[in-house]
This record gives structure tokens, sequence and C-alpha cells, in this order.
């Protein structure tokens, strides 16, 4: 069966009017649980999984897309309205989506984000469809080396989240990765500044770091001026609430950038949508013609990594479906899922279980049609929880933030931790320390460590593994290219400021 | 991302005199709510000085303790981790040394730019917003989210959660408003409803009573 006849097929099996009326229901369900913090999309699949796989394996899987799509939604609307990130790939959507829903265009990045998703998501399954096979033949050439060099090349790319200074960038960056090391060492299994709490031997966990950092450092330096007035404008009109013609046309290209970024992202299994996300935003910053605008409320600013989260989708499906390599906690559970319906992924499945691949994969076309139709009008709903006074808004924030990290691991530890980076991200913001770089080098440091562990394990201490494999020398090329120009353009940047001050 | 600075005083004339008449110059993040569009009075050159004064020492403090944090972890480092495993690999220890040495050259940096940048040394560096009444209102915040994490296990969340949503209407906001305070009061229930009764995601129930 090639793959469009077998994409015919899935659609025909996907397209019955219960598939289609579950796919609604898994939609709007993954996007109310999703949009609690510490519920992202492999959490809210889990949780809905028992209701999911009561149905026929079609019906079910397809279920479960729409949940997935939901939740990713879901997780976009935490970050843009509260700047609480759902999981790591919305820290970038966070940046410029808060800022915008703080100038009163919350509804135009819920509304962007929708549109990029769909849009993305599209090329993340087209390329699913067409290209799976040569793109695992790529994927399995990706050794340790090659995903070294490829952290390498993303930690370098964190710093260009820094702001104004390079410097602290650096050193939140370090903080991060330091904070990274944390737990047991998977290579020798010694515990790394632990303290001899158990609770820490699995490291620190993600959402207490990222929810405290992000939403109660936002919610302490909202609150620092006692005030009678909300704290964000939202529009009275709908039509001001929805992205116009011109800001569709505006974020076009980084719709599309990212979504292929994030598909060819999402096939290296391990390197997920949080990758994907900000290295598709920094292309977007780079080739925008606006490049000011980022990190200040920039439409494209959101279009691009939630084009790249959505998109990855497609891409992490190629590992799974291909290899049974799940690319992420997401993937770990849908694996889950297919083992729970008999299904054994791997090369055969294609061959073996067509008649469930397919829709599974039509299924996936169908979610995102499903995510449009359900979510873009819900958008003017969404913004206009920001009328909420903020005095009522902050502990409800609060509250979902003790709430969110308790649900991951049912830690009240975890909750202290949230406690304590609460107050970290309130002293980066003091300190003008941008936060992005530490949570961005707290999620890629464990994977960089290992893969450069293993690379140095298998070279026996010789860096030089790293120039004789063409990926991971050619990435390595890259990163050295990057340096340089993050430098040079640094300086050019201070004398561009300084010539302006002088005039 | 959301940086807690204020710029000089005369890039805000600068912005001023390029946007024009009638539009406000940009104002710093924590010159709140945005929703109104005035900003608040720009600070005088007297209190420039004063903060750009504070904004130095307290980066050329914070290099020093980045550095010596630094310095202490990599004790540890070096004391308590294998820096290589048996066969001369990369052990343990071989990331956080590295990563320490870097924090201890960044917070020098840091210090050293602060002390004898020339930005820094004139005073055209972006101050800190370092107010000691703002802080302590953030602080009283964060103690109140302190005092509801000590309190959930013993408490549960419910009860744990009233007491924070307490402290906010009684001590941090003194709220008069009788909405305001029910709306308030709900949310702990209703967040326990939604979690621990529809999505039967176990909320703690308090070790006192169970």
């Amino acid at each position: 069966m090639n793959a469009i006849d077998g994409l015919l097929h899935g659609l025909q099996s996907a397209i019955t009017p219960t598939n289609l009326l579950w796919l609604i229901v898994g939609c709007l369900l993954g996007t109310l649980v999703g949009i609690l913090p510490g519920l992202g999309p492999p959490a809210t699949i889990a949780i809905l999984l028992p209701l999911a796989t009561g149905f026929a394996p079609a019906t079910g899987l397809i279920m479960m897309a729409g949940i997935y799509y939901g939740a990713k939604y879901g997780g976009s609307t935490t970050s843009i309205l509260l700047n609480i990130p759902g999981e790591s790939s919305s820290v970038v959507t966070c940046i410029d989506g808060y800022e915008m829903a703080k100038q009163g265009r919350a509804g135009k990045a819920l509304g962007i984000a929708a549109i990029a998703s769909f849009v993305a998501g599209t090329i993340g399954v087209i390329g699913l469809t067409f290209l799976a096979p040569i793109a695992a033949d790529v994927a399995v050439n990706f050794g340790p080396p090659e995903y070294s060099a490829l952290m390498v090349f993303a930690l370098l790319l964190v710093i260009m989240l820094a702001g104004d200074s390079m410097l602290k960038g650096f050193i939140a960056m370090f903080i991060g990765l330091f904070l990274s090391t944390i737990g047991t060492d998977l290579f020798s299994g010694e515990p790394r500044f632990t303290g001899d709490q158990i609770e820490l031997a699995g490291g620190i966990e993600f959402i207490a770091l990222s929810v405290g950092i992000f939403a109660v450092g936002e919610v302490l330096v909202n609150i620092e001026e006692k005030t009678e007035k909300q704290l964000f404008k939202v529009p009275n009109r709908i039509r001001d609430l929805l992205p116009s013609r011109k800001d569709i046309t505006k974020s076009t290209p980084a719709m599309l950038q990212g979504g292929i970024v994030g598909f060819l992202i999402g096939i290296l299994p391990g390197a997920g949508s949080t990758v994907a996300s900000f290295v598709s935003y920094i292309i977007a910053k780079r080739t925008s013609k606006t490049p000011e605008e980022f990190g200040k409320g920039s439409i494209e600013g959101v279009a691009a990594p939630e084009a790249a989260n959505n998109s990855e989708t497609g891409g992490a499906m190629v590992p799974l479906l291909t290899m049974g390599i799940p690319g992420s906690g997401t993937g770990a559970v849908l694996l889950g899922a297919l083992v729970l319906y008999g299904l054994n992924p791997g090369p055969l499945l294609f061959h073996e279980h067509a008649d469930v691949v397919w829709p599974i994969i039509a299924s996936m076309y169908l979610g995102n049609i499903a995510l449009l139709v359900m979510n873009l009008p819900m958008v003017p709903l969404f913004a206009k929880l920001l009328n909420t006074p903020y005095k009522v808004l902050y502990p409800a924030i609060l509250l979902i933030s003790v709430v969110g990290v308790y649900s991951v691991n049912f830690s009240i530890f975890d909750v202290g931790l949230l406690v304590v980076f609460g107050l970290l991200g309130y002293v980066l913001r003091k300190l003008d320390i941008p936060p992005a770089p530490l949570v961005l080098a707290f999620v890629l440091g464990p994977i960089a460590e290992n893969a450069i562990r293993q690379s140095l394990l298998l070279s026996d201490n010789s860096p030089v593994i790293y120039l004789q494999r063409p990926i991971s020398a050619t990435l390595i090329g890259l990163a050295v290219v990057l340096m340089v120009v993050l430098a040079f353009g640094r300086g050019r940047k201070v004398r561009d400021q300084v010539v302006e001050i002088d005039a | 991302m959301d940086q807690d600075i204020v710029r000089r005083a005369s890039d805000n004339a600068a912005d001023v005199a390029r946007n024009g008449e009638g539009q406000h110059p940009p104002v710093a993040d924590d010159v709140e709510p945005a929703a109104d569009g005035h900003a608040e009075q720009q600070p005088a050159d007297g209190d420039h000085k004063r903060d750009a004064r504070l904004t130095r020492r307290v980066h050329v403090v914070l290099g020093v303790v980045i550095a010596v944090l630094g310095a202490w972890l990599l004790y540890m480092s070096r004391t308590e981790l294998a820096f290589r495993g048996p066969n001369h690999e990369p052990g343990p220890g071989y990331l956080p040394v590295l990563l320490t040495l870097g924090l201890i050259g960044l917070g020098l940096a840091l210090s050293a730019v602060w002390l004898w940048g020339p930005k820094a040394r004139s005073g055209e560096a972006p101050t800190l917003s370092l107010q000691p009444r703002h802080i302590a209102r953030a602080l009283l915040v964060w103690l109140a989210l302190v005092v509801c994490a000590l309190l959930i296990e013993p408490l549960g969340f419910l009860l744990a959660g009233e007491i924070l949503v307490l402290l906010v209407i009684v001590v941090i906001e003194r709220i008069r408003s009788i909405p305001l305070i029910i709306a308030l009061l709900l949310l702990p229930p209703a967040m326990y409803f939604l979690f621990d009764t529809l999505l039967e995601v176990q909320l703690p129930g308090g070790t006192l009573w169970y």
C-alpha cells in the first residue's frame, strides 16, 4: 500500500460519526485538562488513557489524537495568559505570548497559536505520511556524538534568548546546567548534590522549577505595587480579540519555517519539542523584518515556537512508528497505548497493521482540524479570563501552581521546590537575569551530558570523534560559526547603541 | 521575558523625542499597571545617580556571590564526586567541575564589568528597580505561599488553601468587597472539586485528620 492509498484508506476508516464525536470530545477534554499547569500532553493522555482504551483501536487512537492536540493547545493557553508553561516546550511561547497578553493582545496570541498549530501540525503530518521511511534512515545514523554536537549547538542558541547582557545569559545557562546535574548519575549510580534527600534522587522536578521560576516569580513581580485595577487590558470587541489578516500574513513565514524545523527536529528521538520550539524561535528572530519586536510581544515569536511544537508531533511519530522509539514523554504514553491495543511498533508495523497505522495518521490530520474548529471560537473566552481583578487572579495562580506541581509526583517536597524556585524566579527578575536560558539549559543539560559522556566512552576519551563523523562535524562547525556570529553580532549591536547614544 | 529594569532618564527623554508628541516612552515593567498607559513620573537625576550607584554595587556583590557559590560547589564536586571513572572516562564530577569553574569565571567577570566597565562607571547602564517597599510586599506574598506549603501536609489542601486565601484577604490586600472575598474563599474548594473529584488527582487530605 503506497502512502496516498494508505492515507485515503485511513481517512475512510477514521471519518465516521462516532469517531468524529470522540475526536471532538477528546480535543475538548485535552484542552480543559491541558490548561492546568503541570498537566502537559503526556500527563493529560495518561489521565484520559483509560477512557480512550475503552473503545476499538481506531476510535481510541483517534480520541487520543484529539486529547493530544487539545492538551498541547491548553499548555499554550496558560503560557500566554498566565506565564505558566505547562511543559518545557511551552517555555519559549511564554516569552512573547505573555508580553502580548500584557499589552492587551492575548486573544491575538491565542488565535495565532491555534492557526500556527494547525498549519504546522498539517506540515508535520504530511511529512510523516511521505517522508517517514527516508527520515527514519537519517535518524538511525544519529549516535551520541551527533547528539552531543546538536546539544552544544542548541545550548549556544539558548544564549540568544539572553536579552541585552550575554554575561547574565551565560550565568543563567550555567546555573540551569548545574541544577540539571542534581540527582543520581546515570552512569555510575552515584548521587550528586542530593543532600541525602531521597526525593532528589531522580533530580529536580521540571514542573516545580519552571512553574516556580515563571509563574510564581511573575506573580511576585506583578504584586509589588498594590493596585485596584486589572493587570492587563482586554479589548471588548471580538474582532480585536482575534488575529487580523495582517497578523496572519506577517506570521506565515514563521509558521512555515516552524513547521519544517519542528518536523525535522522531532524525528530525532530525545531532541523533542523543546529544542524544536526554541530553534524555530531563534530562526524566526534572525529572519524577521522586525527582530527588535522579539521578546517584547512579537506575534511571530508566538507563531514560530507554536508551529514547531505541533509539527514536532508528526516528526516524533517517525521513530515511534518505524522503530518503536518514543522520542518524548508523550511518545512513551502513546507507545504504551499501542501496546495495550496489541500493536508492536517497529519496521513491520506499516506492513502488518496497515489497517490501524493509517487511521492513526489520518486521525492526526483530523485532530488538527478539530483543534482549529474547537479552539478558535474559544479564544475570546480564554482572553476574557484576564478581565478578572488581579487580586483574585494571583491567589488562583498560586493555588493552581501548587496543585499542578503536586499532581505530577504527589510530592509535598516538589511543592517546597516550587516555593524555593518561585523566590529564585523573583530574584532573577529583580537582578535582570533572564530566566529562559536557565530553564532551557535545565532541560537540555541531562541530554547533553549523557551524549557527551557516551561519546567520550566510545572514543576512549578522544574529542576527535566529533570531527570524524560528518553530521557531528557539521554541527560543531555550525556551533563555531554561531559563536563567531554571536560575538560579532553583539559587538555590532553595542557599537550601534553607542552611535545612537552619541547622536 | 520580563526584565525588571529601569532605563536611564536620558534614554526616556530621547524616546519621547523620537516618538513624537502624544506617545509615551517605554516604561519599566514594574511600573504597572500597563492598563491605563500612564507612566509614573520619571526619576530625577539625583535619584538616577543613587539608583545607578546601588545597581553597580548590587552587581559587584552579585558577581562575588556567584563566584563564591561556584567555588563552594567546585569544592564539593572535587571532594565528593569522582572527576574520572575507573577507565579514565568522564566521571560523575566531570560536568559539575567544568560548570562550577565556569560559574566562578562568570561571577568574577560580572563584578569586573560593573567595577571597571565604562558604561557602569559613567552610570549609563540600565538601573535595577530595588525599592524596599515593593520587595517587602512581594516577600509577604511569598511568605504566605511558604505558610501554605508548610501546612498542606498536616492540614490538607483545602485548609492550607483557605489559609493562603485568608492571608491574601486580611493581611496582604485587605479586601473589603464581599463578592471578591466570596470568590476567593471558593477558590480552594473549586480546585479540590476539579482535581480531586472530577480528575481523580488525589490531593493531600491532611495527616492530622487521617
